[in-house]
């Protein structure tokens, strides 16, 4: 479990991730930040990742990444990220996405729930994959 | 202790199974190296005892360090090299050590393209071809002389296809010039463009007399640059076609008066006539040795160590294989997030190794030199049409997955 002075780290990081993402819309930092900082949580009590279940595209997807929304006083809001393969499909394992797509689907988790949370890296976010067959 | 001194090697392919091939025959391996990542990454090479970074232009600090493996009590029994262009380097401190018998003058003319152009001038074999050095005016050269197109323009001593530019008029012959003198060649050769099939030889030479090892029909694809990207072992050869390549090589070999050694060639087939391309003072890298060991049985490698050594080398065919080596390039440029991952590939029929030596954050792009080939693919048959085929089959099951820079 952690403690109360963890936990207000824990949201001054998600709300700097949030205002990040915010300015990333702003014209000076346009090219500087990113809008999308994926991030995995982690919660109590054993530090899981937070997976959430749901429909896109009419496909049952599970997804531990996320793109924050908001921040209120209890509870975080979130938009789950696709995983996708290399091949840009829908990628069913937990671990190393070679991309991630934002959803239109939508997520409150309770703050109190979070222990811990990780940053991934903001390019993979609508990445670029060519594909280069040999002939 | 018996010990072999290696001046440079690459991490895979001819010049790394030399030293392998020395270890299996119980020697002390030492590899001086300018790669300082070789050094950083010791543990991938287990088959050198020892290795010395060393920047291999300072002939004094080699010569202090072999004589002090000498005072360490070891017994060097050769210095070789499979690398452009130290292969004359290391013949040449073998000689002065009394051990080598490789002499290091035939290996320094062949090292060098217009070297070895002066040398050959008026064999049939040998290319039209014209000089341009560093001093001359370009202007000058450019209005008094009326050249043939298309030209290859290639620098002296660059090696992998790197640098060998095909022009197709007088626009750019200037800039092809221009461009590999600013690259700090101080000659830049242009030969007669040939048209022809093109085929690699395996040679090696023991006390002045000749042996073909194999005879490799080449698959050149032009993209920006000529890039090998198929070599097919013609495991069985009309004994007329292979009496002229014999008598073509060993009119060259003569002339350098070659009594031990292995080189390779690269001769065209012009109208009947063989023109010689290239000559180099080893065995071919990159997969060239495997080829040959799964083709015939003969592992070329340790071959032209025990030459080195002064012994016999068995250049006795066990078995005769078509092999046909398919190798990789990418036509995009990016950095590689994925490569198809080939661990299944054994089992496929015919399929005797698959060599990818890409990595994820590598950067490919389309070949701009032999360099620019990132794996291979080799198959076996009993059959040259059935060799190619499983190749390029298996070839089109892997695929490079890159993100865009």
């Amino acid at each position: 479990m952690v403690n109360k002075e963890e936990k207000n780290q824990l949201i001054i990081i998600m709300k700097n991730i949030l205002d990040t993402q915010n300015k990333s819309n702003l014209m000076p930092f346009k090219h500087l930040f990113k809008d999308t900082i994926p991030i995995v949580l982690y919660t109590n009590p054993d530090c899981s990742p937070y997976f959430c279940d749901f429909t896109f595209a009419s496909e049952e997807i599970r997804s531990c990444f996320f793109r924050i929304e908001e921040i209120t006083n209890s509870a975080v809001s979130l938009t789950p990220l696709l995983p996708l393969n290399e091949e840009g499909k829908y990628n069913n394992t937990e671990s190393n996405p070679c991309g991630l797509k934002k959803t239109s689907v939508k997520v409150s988790l309770p703050l109190h729930q979070l222990s811990a949370i990780q940053c991934l890296d903001p390019k993979l976010v609508n990445r670029k994959i060519i594909r280069v067959d040999q002939k | 202790m018996r010990t072999i001194v290696f001046i440079d090697s690459n991490k895979s392919g001819s010049s790394r199974e030399a030293i392998k091939a020395a270890a299996k025959l119980g020697f002390y391996t030492v590899l001086f190296t300018p790669r300082m990542r070789f050094i950083e990454n010791r543990t991938d090479f287990p088959d050198i005892h020892q290795m010395i970074y060393i920047d291999i232009a300072d002939y004094q600090a080699l010569k202090n360090n072999i004589k002090k493996l000498g005072n360490e009590g070891k017994k060097i029994e050769a210095i070789v090299s499979f690398i452009d262009p130290y292969v004359h380097i290391a013949a040449k401190l073998g000689c002065e050590l009394g051990i080598s018998s490789f002499s290091s003058k035939p290996y320094e003319i062949m090292e060098n393209k217009w070297l070895t152009r002066e040398h050959l001038q008026g064999l049939p074999v040998s290319p039209d071809f014209k000089t341009f050095h560093q001093s001359d005016s370009l202007e000058w050269y450019l209005s008094h002389h009326k050249e043939q197109f298309p030209l290859i323009v290639k620098s002296a001593v660059s090696t992998g296809s790197k640098d060998v530019l095909l022009v197709k008029n007088k626009t750019q012959l200037a800039k092809a010039i221009n461009t590999l003198l600013s690259k700090g060649n101080n000659e830049v050769l242009m030969e007669e463009y040939l048209e022809g099939p093109q085929y690699l030889i395996e040679t090696c030479i023991y006390n002045g007399e000749l042996y073909i090892v194999a005879v490799i029909q080449q698959e050149i694809t032009f993209i920006k640059r000529f890039i090998v990207t198929g070599y097919c072992i013609l495991a069985n050869l009309d004994p007329e076609f292979l009496y002229g390549i014999y008598q073509t090589v060993s009119s060259i070999i003569n002339t350098f008066q070659l009594q031990n050694g292995s080189c390779h060639l690269e001769l065209r087939l012009v109208n009947g006539s063989w023109k010689l391309i290239e000559i180099n003072p080893r065995i071919s890298g990159g997969a060239m040795n495997r080829m040959i060991e799964i083709a015939y049985g003969i592992n070329l490698a340790e071959e032209t160590i025990k030459i080195a050594l002064g012994k016999k080398p068995n250049l006795e065919k066990k078995h005769r294989k078509f092999v046909y080596t398919h190798y990789l390039t990418s036509d995009e440029t990016g950095t590689v997030i994925k490569v198809t991952d080939t661990k299944s590939f054994s089992t496929m029929p015919g399929i005797q190794e698959v060599f990818i030596k890409l990595k994820k954050g590598m950067v490919v792009h389309p070949p701009l030199s032999m360099g620019d080939r990132y794996g291979y693919i080799i198959a076996a048959s009993d059959s040259k049409n059935e060799a190619i085929r499983l190749a390029k089959e298996a070839a089109k099951e892997i695929t490079f997955y890159i993100e865009p820079i």
